[in-house]
């Protein structure tokens, strides 16, 4: 079953693939589908068919055609939750007085405010924005992942730009 | 959105710092800006890589594990198999009881275990099991047939197009292909035919055609024409009145297909051939050349 040649079935080399990978990999799995367990099944799931397949994956293309199994294994499932993000309370650099309730009160609504516009998102614009944002990703990159071209991925981040710039338009005073 | 060109490079990092500065007195920019910077304050879900390899790897394991016992699982398979072959041979044995068949031009009659009598008409099958009958009172039937069923006692008669379940009663049931005719001559009758459940009282009978319900009839006879020894028809297809005539003289007879479904009223009695298909022939306008023993022409 196992080609023993094959670069993918050498233990020690599937395990430092999957170091390498499952890490953005979850998190690219957790921007769509929002649901923390799910996410690890579809990369656990991934990394297992990758096993099955690792003598007849070249080692050059294991990273893209395991990106691609994620996406078709999460495509397969039929629903998914909204995606919530935590985010690092804001520390105020300088101003003591800006500690006041209030002030942490308007900071955290608007980063709930932030939270739920991104979950809002369409799927492929909200694993474009936050692979930009979060993942620090270039849009080339973005687009190998996802396995589209970089004008559509272009056009994905304009269509959640504007969408949430749409819904910021009554929070600012 | 104006500006597009640059917010996308400026996202991207790929803008220059003279571009940023025209940028940022966009009102675009303005917007977006808090917008971009406190998605930044988003943490990246945590995920526990060695922790995670671990358990995939006994996620490896199990699912070798579960390839690896192949064979028993044939086994299983195999046993299962062979238990519903043994259980499936019981069932066959025991139900192929009793077989009664006429063949043409042959009636029979005979008593059911529970003494309920039986006429089978030409070209007919009943079949049912000696062994079963106190548990499962039922019998199938091809062709046609008349029972005379003890008082208290039930049964299913099981037909290709229809059931009709019986308690203490006299009926007949006609099944001859497109054809199938239930009349009820004492008692009660229940007929489940393609969905449809009908009752049936003394004097009343119910005709399919083709798997339709043709009509209700009412009818006055005490037992069926075929005991008689003559078979009437009542706006019934020209085919079925040739096969039944064919089936009670095992003659052949040759018409125009084209008449087949012309509806027939009429009859002819058993005791002549010669006469019989006069009767059937006659009231269609055709005449009739007996071509020999076995084969009769109708023709225009």
């Amino acid at each position: 079953m196992l080609d023993p040649q094959a670069e993918l079935c050498k233990e020690p080399v599937f395990n430092s693939f999957y170091k390498e990978h499952s890490d953005s990999l979850y998190r690219f799995m957790y921007y769509k589908c929002g649901n923390k367990d799910k996410s690890l099944d579809l990369v656990q799931d991934a990394f297992l068919k990758i096993w099955n397949k690792c003598s007849e994956v070249t080692f050059s293309k294991a990273k893209s055609y395991l990106f691609t199994i994620a996406n078709n294994l999460f495509l397969n499932e039929v629903r998914h939750d909204k995606v919530v993000l935590e985010y690092a309370k804001i520390k105020p650099i300088t101003n003591v007085t800006n500690e006041s309730p209030e002030y942490i009160l308007e900071e955290n609504e608007y980063m709930d405010k932030l939270q739920n516009a991104i979950a809002a998102l369409t799927d492929g614009q909200r694993e474009v924005f936050l692979l930009s944002r979060i993942e620090e990703k270039k849009y080339a990159e973005i687009a190998t992942m996802l396995n589209i071209s970089v004008k559509a991925v272009e056009k994905r981040m304009m269509g959640a730009l504007s969408k949430l710039r749409k819904d910021f338009e009554y929070f600012k005073k | 959105m104006q500006h597009e060109k640059e917010i996308l490079k400026w996202l991207d990092g790929t803008i220059t710092d003279s571009e940023l500065e025209e940028l940022r007195n966009t009102p675009e920019f303005k917007d977006l800006e808090p917008i971009i910077r406190n998605t930044s304050n988003f943490k990246k879900p945590s995920f526990n890589t060695e922790e995670n390899l671990e358990a995939f790897h006994k996620l490896k394991e199990k699912q070798t594990k579960k390839v690896v016992p192949i064979n028993s699982w044939k086994k299983y398979v195999a046993i299962a198999a062979s238990l519903v072959l043994i259980v499936s041979m019981y069932f066959i044995f025991s139900y192929t009881g009793t077989t009664v068949h006429t063949k043409l031009a042959e009636t029979t009659n005979f008593n059911l275990p529970d003494n309920s009598e039986v006429a089978l008409n030409s070209d007919s099958e009943i079949e049912y099991s000696k062994k079963t009958w106190d548990t499962k009172r039922e019998l199938k039937l091809q062709g046609e047939a008349f029972f005379k069923v003890s008082k208290g006692k039930t049964f299913d008669v099981i037909t290709d197009q229809g059931t009709v379940t019986v308690v203490g009663t006299q009926f007949n049931v006609q099944e001859r292909d497109n054809f199938f005719q239930v009349r009820c001559f004492e008692g009660k009758v229940k007929v489940s035919v393609y969905g449809t459940t009908v009752f049936l009282t003394p004097g009343k009978g119910i005709k399919l055609v083709d798997g339709e319900l043709n009509e209700m009839e009412t009818f006055d006879a005490s037992i069926p024409d075929w005991l008689n020894n003559e078979s009437n028809f009542d706006n019934v297809p020209f085919n079925v009145v040739v096969k039944e005539f064919e089936r009670q003289f095992n003659i052949k007879v040759n018409y125009d297909k084209a008449l087949a479904n012309k509806k027939f009223t009429g009859g002819f009695s058993y005791a002549n051939s010669a006469d019989a298909i006069e009767s059937i022939a006659f009231p269609m306008n055709l005449k009739v050349n007996i071509k020999d023993k076995s084969t009769i022409e109708l023709y225009e």
